[in-house]
């Protein structure tokens, strides 16, 4: 469970004064009663409902399954008894309580799990049954004053409980090196906070002279809804117009007004949705800007605005995540990370370099083609030809543990170090045996046609920009021959399993699959031709040179015996 | 048409077409080195040989000092730090004139100088100001080693109306004189108040050799105090708002720092409202901790003493180490209390509260370090009253409030009704010292975030500018500035 | 001095030498672009914009070079003639140059101020004037123009890399005609004399050689 707590302890308990408008809540449970006389679990979708339209909000969501979902989505609580409703809580209360919600989902307590998150304000406590309410902090009526709850807009700390680490600027940042459905951190290395980057507590490599933040725009006060917004919401209207019929207006100021916003608020905030996502240029104009770069527009034209100002990412980010191997009887795969040079413990205090992230074309919502910073996250599965495909969890569960232990042929299999314990790095299918032992359990178990596969995808890189001096101005960072554009970047590590790497829809056309001294990079396709100083014309530079040197040779010789049929004249004659 | 007359034109023509392209390439805007704006430092003149007798006394000294330096005895005697008052104008009176200093003025540590004159006159630049009678034309009398001494064996007197500590070797410290070190300003202007770092805030020991973190000027470039408070004929530029009123010839960075400083167009265009040093000073008091109240009415009691919290002579103490400023609209000219001036009932008495409003195009936010006091007043006229502390009959003799007001009143020329209790009081010291390198500046979420150092309602902002608007932006709600 | 004769004027000298440095500039500038880390970074973000400089400073040149050509009727100095005769010339002159002048033998073209280049300089020119330069400013300006577009305007066979490719490859052309040119120079009556007559304007007539009509002919004209 340590992923849990280390959850929970992201989540800076920041006890602000509220200062919302939202009236007092009556909390009901399923059935609409109150629950301090029920005692019944909290339904967020009836409580809020008396206000809200939840029938609109669960329409427009793509937030649908709230689950911590670090073990196999498939395999998950969803099997078992109660229904877990979309919690509002999670999102709006001023401290939800995402461990003890954590904990009574795990439990199977399903129907709690809204109940749970309430547990900081002090208005539950756990009991037999899951948790009891403490009706003396409810009015004779039911209801719970605002300031209680705290109830608002998510703050970056709501969406870093799940999406990655956002650190409150006076926080300490403390290392944690990984944690499942983290989008931002763990897959693109990242961190939404305006503290520098030298005041964390990760042992970053040259750490005294990173006196940058983590992200301007957190530094600035930007927060995640800033620019992640309801698409609907008026007060965040993004002002470029989108789609509407009436081309002779710039702005059409017939909106919603709050009042009907808050009733039916949208929560699409899918990145495929123009209008949830405010882009750079929404903000931003480079052309006023960049005086000291050539062809402006050429560079705007063919790199997006991340590929120089998110020029490193610093937090260490899954290169690899083996899911052919269970780490614990939870399930946790084996994960890779990239940009920390783990010392002999994997401990918190491994010197953390950080990476810079691959460029690979992508279309941008213009038409345009251009390169975009990457993370590539290799992932290993076993591929099987059932109707099912993949093993289930619970497969994998039987092939590596007994109960909450691993089997004796496991330990007998995988302990390199002899020492009676499974450390993560011993834990890999490197050899043959291994690989081979692991698929004939499969087989077993009743799993067909077996392989074991490596599927390579791109995580873009959106956050940890910076500006000024640290974002790339040096033309030779791109313009020579190893330039940024057309390098590699390393998959796979020794200890990577033996199996087929194969790359995602996304990558196929954008470059190729090299192994080079036992290792698997993804160089990028060649970039255009026409790029100064990236070599690519080093073949006519070669037929060049060679004419050059022809003519150097005619002109030696020609001149040469000009001049000794002259001295020949002068003498002989 | 001769072949020149055509030609030369046209090659002309090239040039000037090729040297102005070469010349409009370079578009970054060269921004000014501040280390060209450093006056430059005397050369040394070694005195050693020129004196070979041991010195008797202080006067003794200047007397030899004058064979030679007669105009520059003079010089000082015209600056306030001989005279320990300047005639200004007070802005808070519609510019009336007033005769105000250390001399006279009354402040919120040791209260006062009149009525006790050898113990403050200590740190006088002269020799001994013992009482009212001090003749300020006698150039004998200017101290010349308290700012010139470079041995550092020199030292003056604790209660010695100026004169050095007994038993000091005067003849190594006359031969060692050079332009002064931050130790020679710092031997006064670091004990203010009584003591290491008390009174300022922004300059204490620490300064004598800061390391880079501690102050970029002094400790990475090491600067002397001259090299800001630049002097012309031993006229120093500079105002201490503990006593001036207005700010004409302040210090100010723009002296070296000229023309835009920063490259990022979000910093630069704080400078509007704020002044340098509210964020690249996030804490003073770095190293020793300084006082930030002081109560007078709990002296005289036989508790423990801790030089931190309870002297029997003085009262109770704070101090705090690691000092965040209080950040106010300061213009550059101070409403003073003067002495005689009556204190209304409930009103917060304010020494020299900084003028200067969100309004005032003058007015920049100020870093301030704010010290509380409790000090006697006088219940019936209702003025803050001065104590005789030092020397005979003084209260850390008598401990006895009473005769020591009275006292202090009839030096000061103030009426004592006889009847006198204690008020608080706070006293505004900007802060301008102590300036670490930039990256130790204040980041957007220092002020900005929750929760911020800035206390927006109290400098006149609706809520945080960041969101609200700024003084020159509050037109999001469509107001300007006048 | 006397026995000399004016040959090139100061205009075209001029504009010869003020081609000649552009050319070295832009050469410069270009190789600076072309491998961005023998110099480094200031050297390569410099070199962009002022190659774009010196490429509008060489087009201005040009044009006015071709000016004055067409003005003062210069340019009859590089119309070829007719093709029967031009041709025998030309093999005249080029076996001049693989085999004759080892020998010692006389120039086969008798220079003067009405006839100034030999039917291979004739063809060198022209096709450097009216091909190669040109195929350099073109590339260069369409390369130029493009910068404020975005590619998804520009048609597909437009491709950048055909106009790097050919800019390019005209540049090591002009860079091996620089060389050639220049070791041409010395295969004059003297070595240096045709450098001498690019720089006074001024060179001593041939002896040997043909007159304005261009015939062949061995008799010198002139005495001992």
């Amino acid at each position: 469970m340590k992923f849990l707590f280390l959850l929970a302890l992201t989540w800076g308990l920041e006890v602000l004064p509220s200062q919302g408008l939202h009236p007092a809540v009556r909390l009901l449970d399923a059935a609409g009663v109150a629950v301090h006389v029920t005692g019944e679990p909290l339904s967020p979708e009836r409580t809020c409902g008396t206000c809200h339209d939840v029938v609109f909000i669960k329409a427009h969501n793509n937030h649908k399954r709230l689950v911590l979902g670090w073990a196999d989505a498939r395999n998950a609580v969803l099997t078992r008894s109660g229904e877990l409703e979309l919690d509002c809580l999670l999102c709006h209360l001023q401290a939800p309580d995402v461990f003890s919600r954590a904990d009574t989902i795990e439990a199977g307590q399903l129907g709690w799990a809204a109940t749970a998150t309430l547990a900081h304000t002090g208005l539950v406590e756990r009991s037999l049954v899951g948790w009891a309410w403490k009706g003396n902090r409810f009015s004779p009526s039911g209801e719970v004053p605002a300031e209680i709850l705290g109830l608002g807009p998510p703050r970056d700390g709501h969406c870093g409980a799940c999406h990655g680490r956002t650190v409150h600027a006076k926080e300490e940042v403390r290392p944690h090196f990984d944690r499942p459905g983290d989008t931002l951190s763990a897959a693109s290395g990242a961190v939404f906070s305006g503290q520098q980057l030298r005041h964390g507590g990760y042992n970053l490599v040259g750490r005294e002279t990173l006196t940058r933040p983590w992200d301007v725009h957190a530094e600035r006060q930007v927060g995640c809804v800033a620019c992640h917004l309801s698409p609907n919401n008026p007060a965040r209207r993004l002002t470029k117009r989108t789609g509407e019929d009436a081309n002779h207006l710039l702005f059409d100021p017939r909106g919603l007004t709050p009042g009907q916003y808050l009733l039916r608020p949208s929560h699409e905030f899918s990145l495929e949705n123009p209008r949830s996502l405010r882009r750079c240029q929404d903000c931003h104009d480079p052309m006023l800007r960049h005086s000291w770069l050539p062809y402006k527009a050429l560079h705007f034209s063919k790199l997006a605005c991340e590929t120089c100002h998110i020029p490193k990412s610093y937090h260490p980010a899954r290169s690899e995540v083996d899911r052919t191997v269970l780490t614990n009887h939870f399930g946790s795969p084996r994960v890779e990370l990239r940009g920390v040079q783990w010392d002999l413990r994997r401990s918190a205090v491994s010197p953390v370099e950080g990476f810079e992230p691959i460029l690979i074309e992508r279309a941008d919502p213009d038409g345009q083609h251009r390169l975009h910073p990457n993370n590539l996250v290799t992932t290993w599965h076993w591929e099987g030809s059932q109707p099912a495909g993949e093993p289930s969890l619970d497969d994998l569960r039987k092939v590596y543990f007994d109960g909450q232990d691993f089997r004796r042929q496991v330990l007998d299999l995988f302990d390199r170090q002899g020492d009676g314990t499974l450390r993560v790095e011993e834990l890999t299918l490197d050899t043959d045996q291994r690989r081979d032992w692991v698929q004939g359990e499969l087989e077993g178990l009743g799993n067909r046609g077996l392989q074991l596969v490596g599927t390579v995808e791109a995580r873009h890189v959106s956050h940890g920009v910076i500006g000024g001096s640290w974002a790339l101005r040096s033309c030779l960072e791109c313009h020579t021959e190893n330039g940024r554009p057309g390098r590699a970047m390393r998959l796979t590590h020794v200890s990577s399993p033996l199996g087929r790497l194969e790359l995602t829809n996304g990558l196929r056309e954008k470059g190729e699959i090299v192994i080079s001294e036992g290792e698997a990079w993804f160089e990028p396709r060649r970039l255009s031709p026409a790029m100064l100083g990236n070599g690519a014309w080093a073949w006519l530079d070669r037929y060049g040179v060679g004419l050059l040197g022809f003519a150097l040779a005619a002109v030696a010789m020609h001149g040469g015996l000009r001049w000794t049929g002259h001295r020949r004249r002068r003498k002989g004659l | 048409m001769s072949r020149l007359t055509v030609i030369a034109p046209l090659i002309l023509g090239w040039v000037i077409l090729g040297v102005g392209t070469f010349l409009s390439l370079s578009s970054e805007p060269e921004v000014a080195d501040p280390h060209d704006y450093l006056p430059r430092r005397a050369v040394h003149y070694d005195h050693t040989a020129l004196f070979d007798q041991p010195f008797p006394d202080g006067p003794a000294v200047t007397k030899t000092c004058l064979q030679c330096h007669d105009r520059q005895a003079h010089e000082v005697m015209r600056t306030s730090h001989w005279t320990w008052e300047k005639e200004m104008a007070d802005p808070s009176s519609g510019g009336t004139l007033v005769r105000l200093g250390k001399k006279n003025a009354v402040n919120n540590f040791c209260i006062g100088v009149q009525s006790n004159w050898p113990r403050c006159t200590s740190c006088h630049a002269g020799y001994g100001w013992a009482d009212e009678h001090f003749d300020f034309n006698d150039a004998t009398k200017v101290d010349c080693l308290v700012c010139h001494d470079r041995s550092g064996v020199y030292a003056k007197a604790q209660a010695g109306a100026g004169h050095p500590e007994p038993g000091i070797d005067l003849l190594a410290s006359a031969r060692s004189v050079g332009s002064p070190g931050r130790a020679n300003c710092g031997s006064c202007h670091f004990s203010g108040g009584g003591g290491n770092a008390v009174k300022h805030g922004d300059l204490d020991s620490a300064l004598l050799n800061p390391t880079p973190e501690l102050d970029v000027h002094m400790g990475k470039h090491n600067f002397v105090c001259q090299d800001c408070h630049r002097s012309k004929e031993h006229r120093l530029r500079g105002r201490s708002f503990a006593v001036s009123l207005t700010c004409e010839d302040c210090v100010r960075c723009e002296d070296c720092h000229q023309g835009r400083i920063h490259d990022d167009d979000r910093l630069e265009s704080h400078r509007t409202s704020l002044v340098c040093q509210t964020c690249h000073l996030p804490a003073v008091a770095r190293k020793h901790a300084t006082k930030v109240s002081w109560d007078w009415s709990k002296a005289g009691d036989d508790r423990p003493e801790d030089e931190h919290r309870y002297l029997k002579k003085k009262g109770e103490f704070v101090y705090q180490k690691e000092l965040w400023p209080t950040y106010r609209w300061f213009n550059g000219t101070v409403t003073r209390y003067q002495l005689g001036q009556p204190v209304r009932q409930g009103e917060e008495v304010s020494i020299n509260r900084p003028r200067g409003t969100m309004t005032d195009p003058e007015a920049l936010i100020w870093p301030f370090k704010i010290h509380m006091a409790k000090q006697p007043f006088d219940l019936v006229h209702r003025t803050l009253l001065v104590p005789k502390t030092a020397g005979e009959d003084g209260y850390w003799q008598t401990f006895d409030w009473d005769r020591s007001l009275r006292l202090g009143a009839e030096s000061n020329g103030l009426a004592y009704s006889g009847s006198y209790d204690f008020i608080e009081t706070s006293m505004y010291w900007p802060l301008s010292h102590m300036i670490p390198p930039a990256e130790e500046a204040l980041s957007c979420h220092d002020c900005h975030g929750e929760p911020g150092r800035m206390d927006w309602l109290a400098l006149g902002y609706p809520g945080d500018p960041l969101q609200w608007g700024g003084r020159r932006t509050e037109l999001r709600m469509g107001r300007t500035l006048p | 001095m006397n026995d000399t004769r004016q040959i090139y004027t100061a205009y075209e000298r001029f504009w010869h030498w003020f081609q000649a440095t552009i050319i070295g500039f832009l050469l410069f500038t270009g190789g600076v672009m072309h491998w961005p880390t023998l110099l480094g970074d200031r050297a390569f973000e410099v070199s962009v914009p002022l190659h774009k400089t010196f490429g509008l400073i060489l087009i201005a040149n040009a044009l006015f070079g071709l000016l004055h050509h067409l003005v003062s009727g210069a340019i009859r100095h590089y119309l070829l003639g007719p093709p029967a005769d031009y041709f025998s010339q030309a093999v005249a002159q080029a076996r001049y140059y693989v085999s004759g002048i080892f020998r010692g033998a006389p120039h086969p073209f008798e220079r003067n101020p009405q006839a100034r280049l030999n039917p291979l300089q004739k063809l060198t020119y022209l096709i450097i004037l009216n091909v190669l330069l040109p195929l350099q400013i073109g590339t260069g300006i369409a390369m130029m123009l493009v910068q404020g577009r975005s590619w998804a305007d520009l048609p597909d066979w437009l491709d950048r890399g055909i106009l790097t490719g050919a800019h390019l490859f005209g540049s090591w052309l002009f860079l091996v005609f620089v060389l050639l040119h220049v070791y041409l120079t010395t295969t004059g009556e003297t070595v240096f004399g045709h450098l001498r007559a690019m720089l006074t304007g001024r060179e001593h007539p041939s002896r040997t050689g043909v007159g304005a009509t261009g015939t062949v002919s061995t008799i010198t004209e002139e005495g001992p």
